[in-house]
């Protein structure tokens, strides 16, 4: 193994290790690696190379090597001296994290290697998607010629970015930059294109760079490549060199064992998303906004947090159980005065074990190592086991594969006399099918107070999840369908919305026509025109964008809202319908406002719906007189109340507690549908929904959600 | 038509002193629309609102207004009705980036001769704003014609007015001097007298002065 750049780069060692890893799987002989490393960053004059060529030469000379494996780096710079001069005759596989084509002296009959692109595009698309506030990005660049070559690819993917402002920071020293990082403001994000070379010469390797200027940097740090993960970079769409050294690992395997590889060099150009979980935390982004297929790196893991609430819950019904255990022995002592004590116990003893045989619902005994001990019918049915299979195996019978952390961790609960309470997780059937199940489990006392077991109880939940899911899934078919005709209604708002930009586009583009067919066209003008009907074809497509996502059918997201930005964008769709309805809107909302969980989309749907509605309840207003009000208000402490009012005629007064029942309606064109599905939508929010008319005139629809708790 | 301007539209037109003045709220379409108006020849000026045009508005003012149907504050059809107060009632073309049939009624009701949807193609709006500005010309040539008339009536006394009224309603000077209880021949020397100062020769010329200029349009008129 040569490596053009030092092993102990992260990239380096990341890659050596998985290849090695790969090779070792694979192989069923011994393997030797030799490996050799000529750090050409640091060492980067022709002396140095030729130096390190004859070393290699001498010192492999009388050995016999089947492979050589060449870690190229970015500007393949021991590309001569591989074949040619120092191995001649040995195959080669090669890999190279570059933006240069592969040269002629790589490709070779017996040569092969991979060649991963750095991808610029995806770690633009991962910045928007964790911080889509992003409205700035500074792309730092070095000025080696490879650094250039990744930096023109940078510049090409920022100038499809439409409205984002990018600046390239080529020229500056980066000693020096620091200063200017640290002064950077919110909506700012840190593009790190590659660096070997910054403007004074001064070689860097990427890693060391982030450590450097990530603990100065006001904003968050992207970058390109996996090694600086961990340095204080929050992410990118990086180079993943453990996929490139199994990746390495296996082509060695096949030239080792004499395979020929149809391909002789694969390119890879696209990343894999990763972040460093610590830094996600420091900028306070969500996880879930991160992508599915996103490595997280340095994440912690804690029982704890994950089960907090889970265990307070456990703790308050640990309190209640000890208080019905001294309730039974105080039962239990007036019992032993009494002669017919053993009978009585005998009796309840019987029916608690015909209750017990009888119970549809699994309940199980098991001692402290989780032996199964008793195994009712219940059980039989739910897990398949019948009790004579069951008394005496190991709990873990029950458990699928995925779940038997979960099953350690209960038994060390019991152990410690905590009970675990209605907690749903799956199990196992016999058969492998997956059951639904709700799991309560309480430790057993001796009457010394020890823990000697525990008994579980588990009821299937299957059906009932089920039954939820199809629920859940026809309340979002109804919002979609809902939301469907609540945008029928904003046609007019729409087709004004797109008209404007393709009227310009059009009229821009006759324009043009015309201005060609002069004797000696305006170039300049032309040009103008241009780009003015770009500018304007993007502000048609993020119509339509805007569009689809509203129809889009989607299952609820719920994330931190502002509720008076999510005002003014729906405002802002009915502006149109207003003008054309000569409708007054006043919006009155304080801004810091507490945020809300929630879903926007809904959240638009339902204020959509009640501004529209009271658009229409003022329809014989006369044209002057159409007074619309929004006001969001924080209302009691954990609360904001949002309401829409009016001025039109008011509710009729026998029928408002009817309005929010499905297919109520007072309109010749409506569905009665909008106000049922708002409030599903608000309740699902753990909000409230209710109309008034007012003291004046008109009616006010008023609903609340509650605030992220602090 | 016969002050025709020139109606076979070339695409690059002799200078004029005519002017188009856009007019509307969406930045991108009023640029566009104004690059197009002077592409084609026109001189153009671009107003991002209806008041903004409005307090520029200094008479004498040639030409016409493409205007925007819809915009906040003052909207198109306000703007026309402020502009056919004042002492420059431009001709106005609409643009509506909606279509909708009740703003097109409602815009025709009050008498927008042209109206366009902002997709409508350059033929049809290079043609509405010729119309356009042929009815300002016409209106203007019409206006000027009548302040020629009363340039001429004004010279006329109080006296030899209501002769001419008299005169144009085709009443004899018998009949004239008993109903202003003069004698004839004060009446004759009226008519002579007004004659001379209106610059006419004969009864009928007289008639259709006074039909110019808007006078004695009553029901007794008499039909040329």
């Amino acid at each position: 193994m040569v490596f053009n750049e030092s092993r102990d780069l992260p990239g380096n060692a990341m890659m050596e290790q998985s290849m090695r890893a790969e090779m070792l799987k694979q192989s069923t002989n011994r393997i030797d690696f030799f490996v050799e490393n000529l750090d050409v960053t640091r060492f980067s004059d022709e002396k140095h190379a030729q130096a390190f060529r004859e070393f290699l030469r001498q010192k492999y000379a009388g050995q016999n090597l089947d492979l050589v494996v060449a870690f190229m780096g970015r500007d393949f710079n021991l590309t001569n001296e591989i074949p040619a001069v120092v191995f001649s005759h040995i195959p080669v596989v090669f890999v190279a994290v570059s933006e240069l084509a592969v040269p002629e002296g790589l490709r070779q009959p017996g040569f092969s290697g991979i060649i991963q692109r750095y991808d610029v595009a995806g770690t633009f698309s991962l910045i928007f998607r964790l911080q889509p506030e992003t409205h700035r990005v500074v792309v730092i660049s070095g000025v080696s010629a490879s650094d250039r070559l990744t930096l023109d690819r940078v510049r090409v993917a920022a100038q499809s970015l439409d409205g984002i402002d990018c600046e390239f920071w080529t020229n500056r020293p980066l000693a020096q930059i620091g200063e200017g990082l640290s002064a950077l403001p919110k909506g700012t994000v840190i593009y790190l294109s590659t660096i070997q070379r910054d403007v004074t010469g001064q070689p860097y390797y990427s890693s060391q760079l982030t450590q450097m200027i990530a603990p100065a940097a006001g904003v968050p740090l992207y970058g390109l490549s996996a090694g600086m993960v961990g340095s204080g970079l929050l992410g990118g769409s990086v180079v993943d060199y453990e996929s490139l050294g199994t990746r390495a690992g296996q082509l060695a395997m096949e030239r080792l064992q004499g395979g020929t590889n149809p391909f002789p060099v694969e390119v890879r150009t696209i990343g894999t998303p990763m972040v460093d979980w610590r830094v996600l935390r420091r900028w306070g982004i969500s996880a879930k906004r991160l992508p599915a297929d996103c490595v997280i790196r340095y994440q912690p893991h804690s029982v704890w947090a994950d089960h907090q609430g889970a265990i307070s819950a456990a703790a308050a019904v640990f309190l209640a159980q000890a208080l019905t255990i001294a309730a039974l022995l105080i039962n239990r002592r007036h019992r032993q005065q009494a002669e017919a004590r053993a009978r009585a116990n005998q009796e309840a003893r019987a029916l608690l074990a015909a209750i017990v045989e009888t119970s549809d619902d699994a309940i199980i005994r098991k001692d402290l190592n989780g032996r199964i001990v008793t195994w009712n019918r219940g059980a039989e049915r739910m897990f398949g086991y019948s009790a004579g299979e069951a008394v005496g195996q190991h709990i873990t019978i029950t458990v699928p594969p995925s779940q038997l952390n979960e099953e350690s961790d209960n038994l060390r609960l019991v152990r410690s006399g905590r009970p675990v309470h209605n907690y749903d997780t799956v199990r196992q059937h016999k058969d492998g099918h997956i059951v639904q199940v709700s799991i309560t489990i309480s430790p057993i006392f001796d009457e010394s107070g020890a823990v000697v077991g525990a008994s579980k109880i588990c009821r299937d939940i299957t059906s009932q999840k089920a039954a939820e899911m199809e629920i859940r899934k026809q309340q979002e078919e109804l919002a979609h369908v809902t939301r469907m005709s609540t945008l029928g209604q904003l046609t007019a708002a729409l087709t004004h919305e797109l008209n404007q930009p393709l009227g310009a586009i059009l009229r821009n583009a006759e324009a043009a026509e015309l201005f060609l067919q002069a004797g000696q066209p305006d170039l300049h003008e032309v040009r103008a025109i241009l780009a003015d009907i770009r500018k304007d074809d993007l502000r048609a497509g993020q119509v339509i964008e805007r569009l689809r996502l509203l129809l889009k059918r989607r299952s609820l997201v719920s994330q931190p809202l502002d509720l008076r930005e999510v005002t003014e964008d729906t405002l802002a769709l009915v502006q149109q319908d207003l003008l054309a309805r000569q409708g007054k809107l006043t919006l009155d909302a304080p801004s810091g406002l507490p945020l809300v969980p929630g879903d926007r989309v809904h959240l638009q749907q339902v204020l959509l719906n009640l501004v529209l509605n009271a658009l229409d309840a003022m329809n014989d207003n006369p044209a002057g007189d159409r007074q619309l009000t929004v006001r969001v208000k924080a209302a009691s402490p954990g609360w904001l109340e949002v309401s829409v009012s009016d001025c039109g005629t008011g509710l009729p007064p026998n029928e408002s507690s009817m309005l929010f029942e499905p297919f109520f309606t007072t309109k010749s064109h409506g569905m009665g549908m909008g106000l049922a599905i708002s409030r599903t939508i608000i309740e699902a929010h753990g909000g409230k929904i209710h109309a008034e008319n007012n003291p004046d005139r008109g009616a006010s629809f008023i609903f609340t959600l509650p605030t992220v708790g602090i | 038509m016969l002050w025709g301007l020139n109606m076979n539209a070339d695409p690059v037109k002799a200078p004029s002193k005519d002017v188009v003045y856009v007019v509307d709220d969406n930045a991108s379409f009023l640029v566009s629309v104004s690059r197009l108006l002077r592409a084609a020849g026109y001189q153009v000026q671009a107003f991002g609102s209806a008041r903004e045009f409005l307090a520029q508005l200094t008479p004498p003012m040639q030409g016409c207004v493409v205007a925007d149907l819809q915009m906040p504050g003052m909207d198109g059809l306000e703007l026309q009705e402020a502009l056919q107060k004042s002492a420059n009632p431009l001709p106005v073309v609409f643009m509506s980036g909606q279509g909708d049939i009740p703003s097109t009624v409602r815009a025709m009701r009050r008498g927008a001769e042209d109206f366009l949807t902002k997709l409508a193609p350059k033929e049809d709006l290079l043609k509405a704003v010729e119309r356009a500005l042929e009815r300002g010309a016409l209106e203007r040539k019409n206006r000027r014609h009548r302040e020629a008339l009363f340039v001429r009536l004004n010279r006329l006394s109080e006296r030899e007015l209501e002769v001419l009224g008299h005169v144009v309603r085709g009443q004899l000077n018998k009949q004239i001097a008993s109903d202003l209880n003069i004698n004839e021949r004060t009446v004759k020397l009226h008519r002579t007298n007004l004659t001379r100062k209106l610059e006419v020769q004969s009864v009928a010329e007289l008639t259709r002065l006074t039909q110019e200029a808007g006078l004695f349009t009553g029901p007794e008129s008499t039909p040329s």
